[in-house]
């Protein structure tokens, strides 16, 4: 800290902020560079990066079309023509598990998105407030922890109707009660602390501690469990699918893939093979991320 | 630890509550008119529309509505559109499948989960460690419904060993169970390795080996006595979670039970039985958990309320 402050001069006479900023940003170095040492991180980075452009690049990439139904090649096992065969209606599997890439990811980063600004809203509110409002909002987050699992988000589907849209709601608000709580214990912790008291006494609202105080100290859990999250949210937007209550056929969606599969599981291995080992490698990559980003941000956390 | 009691219990009905108002607004939040959500396409007139919302009860204030969906609800009453029978009763008739499911994935899962946690937890950084470790890894990274798949294709299809769908005997069981167990073998051995970890360091282990008691007694009397308590929170969780998280692989291996009935309800738009199953599996999970809860003075006499 000292020799960064005389090799860079104008710190002695920087104003506060400035002082914060290059805090952090050795903070941030520190994090970074744990995160790069974390091996398991560093793999599922990789693996995800891959995904990503593969579902950027999907219509340059796949062979062939989707969702054109070819007839005549029904059915073809892996082959030079076809490297992860066909399924019924003649689509070629790896062009529709590289497009599948899409509709995982978009399933995954959405509905996490939904469920952190949300969940920490109810979180930052419940934690910061207290009283009354704190008792309410938890019992309705109580409420929704009561629909276990995979229940919430049937019991969301049920009401929006199937549908890709929908069922990534439905997996957004399946994930809000974690977040609401999470993010509601951190404020707690943090609402003790000195700075806070400093805050309010010299006269800042609580919406401007929560802005300003609370909301910067309880990124870290919100980050965490967001990644963590990314994997479960793509497992459960497959099984929706999976299940016909999340896209609709003929998407070319790996849960939807492994329906339709099934049904070929005498004749067609490969049709349920190789959107099950998609759904699989990327689920380890974000959990692997998640591992990683828990350790390199604060390995005390129980996400 | 009487008052404890009534005061756990007193503190689920405000949760019961929301759950139910929640599962009652279901069919109010949906967009569009349930009604014609409910007959679909088939084009009835708005004389026939009115009948039914009458019947149902829809036209009528929420707080009304409320209570008589409570009632009708609990005493019988509501019945299932797609076969006029009760909705509770369509319920408890699906329940004991699930129900076995559930509990033989969870003994399964325990068994093999504590045996995992323990042979990782005292032979820490060894084969047989990072081994367990990676086996829980995958658990939490296939997905049930695909693992449930490739067993199938393996075990039914390629072996004919098991059957491949189906409710009845033992053998319709094996599968799912497993698939099932897989998963929470993952969860309960990285658990039991974690907390028996930081119990091995305690004083009184040193203690207990200083006075000369064999290794197996302080593994086991000790360290994993003391990782009951959290195995414990985990398991009661975990089985209500299993009661739902069932649904998957109970329309994977078709089998009867509540997760295939509440999806078949959704597909068919039947918004009574979907209700009520939901209702009524969410009332189950509280249950579960406020035992789990209850059970924690039984087992940790330390803990008093």
């Amino acid at each position: 800290m000292t020799t960064g402050a005389t090799a860079r001069q104008p710190m002695m006479t920087a104003n506060r902020d400035d002082l914060i900023t290059a805090e952090m940003r050795s903070e941030r170095k520190r994090i970074i560079g744990r995160l790069l040492r974390h091996r398991g991180g560093v793999v599922g980075a990789v693996i995800l990066l891959i995904l990503f452009l593969v579902a950027i690049f999907a219509p340059i990439i796949a062979p062939y079309d989707p969702i054109k139904i070819t007839g005549a090649d029904a059915l073809q096992g892996p082959s030079a023509k076809h490297l992860m065969g066909t399924d019924n209606f003649g689509r070629d599997i790896l062009s529709r598990v590289v497009f599948g890439a899409r509709l995982s990811l978009r399933m995954g980063f959405i509905a996490i998105a939904i469920a952190a600004v949300i969940g920490t809203l109810i979180g930052l509110v419940a934690g910061s407030y207290g009283g009354w409002i704190e008792s309410l909002l938890m019992r309705f987050v109580d409420a929704l922890m009561a629909f276990p699992g995979i229940l919430l988000a049937l019991a969301v589907t049920a009401m929006l109707g199937p549908g890709l849209t929908n069922s990534m709601i439905a997996v957004g608000i399946s994930f809000i009660p974690s977040f609401a709580r999470l993010v509601r214990s951190s404020a707690l912790q943090v609402k003790e602390m000195t700075y806070i008291e400093a805050a309010r006494s010299i006269g800042c609202g609580t919406p401007h501690i929560i802005r300003k105080h609370i909301f910067p100290n309880v990124l870290t859990p919100i980050i965490v469990l967001s990644t963590l999250g990314v994997a479960s949210a793509i497992l459960i937007g497959a099984a929706l699918s999976f299940l016909g209550l999340g896209a609709q056929p003929p998407s070319a969606e790996w849960g939807i893939m492994l329906a339709e599969g099934r049904q070929f599981m005498r004749t067609a291995w490969w049709i349920m093979a190789f959107p099950g080992l998609a759904i699989t490698i990327t689920v380890i990559a974000a959990n692997l991320i998640g591992d990683g980003v828990r350790d390199a941000l604060d390995p005390r956390l129980k996400v | 630890m009487a008052a404890y009691i009534i005061r756990r219990i007193v503190s689920m009905v405000p949760v019961v509550f929301i759950v139910s108002i929640l599962v009652f607004l279901m069919i109010h939040l949906t967009p569009g008119d349930p009604v014609q959500t409910m007959l679909g396409q088939s084009g009835a007139s708005a004389e026939q529309i009115r009948e039914i919302r009458h019947e149902l009860g829809l036209d009528r204030s929420w707080p009304v509505q409320y209570v008589k969906f409570m009632e009708q609800m609990f005493t019988g009453k509501e019945k299932s559109i797609t076969t006029q029978r009760p909705v509770i009763s369509e319920f408890w008739s699906q329940f004991p499948n699930t129900l076995i499911l559930a509990a033989c994935s969870l003994v399964v899962a325990a068994l093999v989960g504590v045996a995992l946690g323990v042979i990782a937890a005292t032979h820490p950084r060894t084969t047989v460690d990072y081994g367990s470790m990676v086996v829980s890894f995958l658990g939490i990274s296939i997905p049930n419904f695909w693992l449930a798949l490739v067993l199938v294709y393996f075990f039914a299809v390629k072996l004919n060993w098991l059957p491949a769908t189906g409710t009845g005997g033992i053998k319709h069981l094996i599968l799912p169970v497993l698939v099932l167990a897989f998963q929470q073998v993952a969860l309960i051995a990285r658990l039991v390795r974690a907390s028996m970890l930081e119990t091995l360091e305690e004083d009184y282990i040193k203690t207990a080996r200083a006075k000369g008691l064999p290794q197996r007694t302080v593994w086991l009397g000790h360290g994993l006595r003391n990782a009951l308590l959290p195995l414990i929170t985990l398991l009661g969780l975990n089985f209500g979670y299993l009661l739902s998280g069932a649904v998957v692989i109970e329309i994977v291996f078709a089998r009867q039970g509540i997760g295939r009935l509440i999806v078949d309800a959704i597909m068919a738009k039947d918004f009574p039985l979907v209700q009520g199953a939901i209702l009524l599996t969410a009332i189950v999970y509280l249950l579960v958990n406020l035992l789990t809860d209850l059970s924690y003075a039984v087992i940790d006499p330390r803990i008093r309320y």
